[in-house]
């Protein structure tokens, strides 16, 4: 494999010595603490908007502003705002090599293109993982600090839902799962586009307009673009949700999961395929 | 003489733009190969083309003997070069940047000499700084750094002497001497500053438009040419009326608003022509050979 | 009001056959049989049938303490009808100086022969409009109940005894309700690229839940301290 491990130790240290790289980090955990304070501070009154439907027949029994609710909460709330920090380094991974002119020295190493391709891809995906962790220990470790254990109650457009605590880590465990594949989608996507770029600037934008174009359009609940929604790869990625569904519709969740597997490979190819037959001209 | 590098016909067009057409070249192993053309000739796009940076859309490249495409991981184990402006990671130091090259090469970075090859260079004692804050000197000595880290046995400098003080040149021509003569490698230098070229090269090519213009050994190519000369004479007018009279007319290549005119003429001619201006009575202050490589390269290329 | 009224018409062909039945010494019997619980405490497995609300069983204990002291425990979320009918059906026959009580006939409820008896205020009783029980007479249980208020509408009950039917505990509670369309904010549902899930009520007509409370482990009189009602 010409030395594979150390492509992959190579692609760690410029990664992680990059100051962009800990951009991510900053802004997860700003973002992180300050929906948290907003639930601590306004939560109940948030929480009393949200079941005064329910309260009108029932009295509601325990306490609804939890700590998993308040995770299932940020996850939700950050789902489109992810790929944008998520892509910050796979967009960047190789045109930001091509904007300095490093790629090129890179590539006069006995290495083949495909190799360093899939160490730049394994570095990418390990940051998202990274990131994805870092999510997970602020969203559920540091709201367990703040809130109190409970079920989660949460609200799909056909009603609520509510997950009992002693199943909600077990979840969230799987939710995480998939939602390393919803952006290791994005990863793909966007070092594909970094693949055919010559700056960083670029795949940023198309990967968030991608997402924002395909969020919007899924938000509108009009027949004609019906038929589009399952082509577009935003409609997979929240398939974490249905995790918490009440029952889980497992067939629902294996066929997004599969199609965003699909996607991961299709874009890997392409990025992988392009990068091999691309021209160094930087 | 082994040939280490081949080309045969390649060709690389970019879109209708044909950025190097049927190009042959041959650089033997240890000779020092001086690659010649203004901007926009296709030097670089040619040296990309050898180290794999680009693929040709005609043609075969051999580097030692070996098919470059089918022996890429191979091949560039051979090869150290500086390919346009050198250009790293830099928000690392010196020392990491060497280091991330050392393990692609499967070099032992806690076992590496890399005191040695920093002070080859001049780098040593600057190699924890950070690369952002280098002049271009010390990039290009970094670039030159990497390029010699795995030892290689052919070395491609492509315009190395661009942003160097004169200083920084002479150490540099002094080194690729150095790797040349006392370590036995080969070398193909691309460079604009072709009195360099001229200096050390022993064999050149000159293309222009991606088209070979000429091609060989240099004291070959400058045999065959006649030299420019200049006289610089008192009374220009004069000279100029009595010269449409004779063979030497023809063999003007450039008037000078002061008193200089240009000849080209072979080194024989130069006593003879000189007994002619005595003869005409016109005197001369100062007679000027040119033999420069560069006055070939500027005048094959019409610039 | 009118349907108050005419609430209190259906039940007038029935007072002139109520001669053989005195209901208020049926619910005599019911009282004094509750009376004999100063308190009590017991395990209780919820099943919920909400519309637009999944939620699974839960476990729960529940404690009572005469008069009026209630409380259900539970490690996570539960749902009561805002009138809870475990509190509300003895509390509502208690003090039999504050309603008439009407016999309305007989009828057969899950295989047991039972009166029907109306229960129409005539002093303040809360917001209760009528309240009406399907009496076991023989055992002096209520079997079914149905207490109507003006602000939560009907809560219906249907009770199944066992052991602790000597002291009129049921061993099991379904109560029924007509409960309104429950609307989910839209910024919270954040339902992007789903595909919509059919309305089966399109109409916001109120749609039937239902919530069965399965008792066990009954402990009965064992002096139940206060502090267990203040503290979770």
């Amino acid at each position: 494999m010409n030395n594979f491990g150390g492509l992959l130790i190579n692609e760690f240290i410029k990664t992680f010595k990059k100051p962009r790289t800990f951009i991510s980090f900053i802004a997860l955990t700003i973002l992180v603490l300050a929906l948290q304070y907003g639930f601590y501070h306004d939560g109940k009154e948030i929480m009393k908007f949200f079941t005064q439907s329910l309260e009108e027949d029932f009295s509601i029994n325990g306490n609804m502003l939890t700590s998993n609710f308040i995770t299932y909460l940020i996850l939700q709330f950050l789902i489109v705002q992810m790929p944008l920090l998520v892509t910050l380094v796979s967009g960047d991974i190789i045109s930001g090599e091509a904007q300095t002119g490093s790629l090129r020295y890179l590539l006069l190493r006995p290495q083949t293109r495909t190799q360093i391709y899939f160490a730049k891809w394994i570095i990418s995906m390990f940051y998202t993982l990274l990131l994805l962790i870092w999510l997970g220990i602020l969203a559920l470790v540091v709201s367990k600090f703040i809130f109190p254990n409970g079920d989660l109650i949460a609200a799909f457009s056909d009603g609520v839902h509510i997950t009992r605590a002693a199943d909600c880590n077990f979840k969230f465990l799987e939710a995480f799962g998939i939602a390393f594949l919803a952006l290791g989608l994005i990863t793909s996507f966007a070092m594909m586009l970094s693949a055919f770029a010559e700056n960083s600037i670029s795949p940023i934008i198309i990967v968030m307009s991608t997402v924002i174009i395909f969020t919007v359009i899924g938000t509108f609940e009009l027949p004609v673009f019906e038929f589009l929604k399952p082509f577009m790869f935003t409609t997979h990625m929240i398939v974490w949700r249905d995790l918490f569904e009440n029952p889980v519709p497992a067939s629902e969740i294996i066929t997004s999961c599969m199609v965003m597997f699909a996607h991961i490979i299709l874009f890997f190819s392409i990025g992988l395929f392009h990068f091999n037959k691309k021209d160094i001209t930087c | 003489m082994a040939i280490v590098i081949q080309l045969e016909n390649v060709s690389k067009v970019f879109g209708t733009h044909t950025a190097v057409d049927n190009l042959n070249l041959q650089v033997e192993q240890g000779e020092i190969y001086g690659f010649l053309g203004p901007n926009g000739s296709g030097k670089s796009t040619t040296l990309r083309l050898i180290l794999g940076l680009l693929t040709p859309s005609a043609g075969d490249i051999h580097i030692m003997s070996k098919h470059l495409l089918s022996n890429r991981s191979e091949v560039m184990q051979h090869i150290g070069c500086i390919i346009e402006k050198p250009d790293f990671y830099n928000y690392l130091n010196a020392m990491d940047n060497l280091k991330i090259f050392s393990r692609m090469h499967g070099i032992s970075t806690s076992k590496y000499d890399y005191k040695n090859l920093l002070q080859k260079v001049g780098l040593y004692g600057r190699e924890k700084d950070i690369v952002k804050t280098y002049s271009h000197g010390m990039k290009q000595r970094l670039g030159l750094a990497q390029a010699l880290l795995h030892n290689p046995s052919i070395i491609i400098l492509d315009e190395p002497n661009t942003g160097l003080d004169p200083q920084g040149i002479i150490e540099l021509r002094e080194t690729i001497l150095h790797l040349n003569q006392q370590e036995g490698k080969t070398i193909l230098l691309s460079s604009h500053i072709l009195n360099e070229i001229e200096e050390i090269a022993k064999s050149m090519i000159l293309i222009h438009n991606g088209k070979t213009i000429a091609q060989g050994k240099i004291s070959a190519l400058l045999d065959k040419e006649n030299i420019f000369v200049n006289f610089e004479i008192d009374n220009k007018e004069n000279a100029l009326e009595q010269l449409k009279e004779s063979k030497w007319y023809s063999l003007i290549t450039a008037i000078d608003e002061e008193h200089i005119i240009q000849f080209n003429i072979s080194h024989d001619d130069v006593p003879q022509l000189t007994k002619w201006f005595v003869a005409k009575d016109i005197a001369i202050y100062n007679i000027a050979k040119m033999r420069s490589l560069e006055k070939y390269f500027l005048k094959l290329t019409n610039v | 009001m009118k349907n108050y009224f005419l609430l209190l018409l259906c039940c007038i062909p029935f007072i002139g056959k109520s001669q053989s039945v005195d209901p208020k010494k049926s619910i005599n019997k019911i009282n004094e049989k509750f009376s004999k619980v100063a308190d009590y405490k017991a395990d209780v497995a919820m099943q919920f049938g909400i519309p637009n609300v999944k939620i699974s069983n839960i476990n729960a204990t529940v404690l009572y303490k005469n008069p009026n002291k209630f409380k259900m425990k539970a490690k996570g979320l539960f749902f009561l009808p805002k009138q809870n009918p475990m509190q509300n059906v003895m509390n509502t026959l208690k003090d039999t100086a504050n309603y008439q009580a009407i016999y309305s006939g007989k009828a057969l409820v899950n295989g047991t022969n039972c009166i029907i008896v109306n229960i129409i205020p005539i002093k303040p009783m809360g917001d209760l409009v009528l309240g009406k029980f399907w009496i076991d007479d023989v055992k002096n249980l209520i079997v079914k109940s149905e207490i109507t208020t003006k602000n939560n509408g009907t809560v219906a009950t249907e009770n199944k005894f066992g052991a602790n039917a000597i002291y009129a505990l049921p061993d099991e509670i379904k109560i029924n309700m007509d409960v309104n369309k429950f609307k989910i904010p839209k910024m919270l549902a954040l339902d992007i690229n789903k595909k919509k899930k059919l309305d089966a009520n399109p109409n916001n007509k109120k749609e039937s839940a239902s919530i069965t409370l399965h008792f066990t482990n009954y402990i009965i009189n064992q002096k139940i301290e206060d502090r267990e009602f203040t503290t979770d």
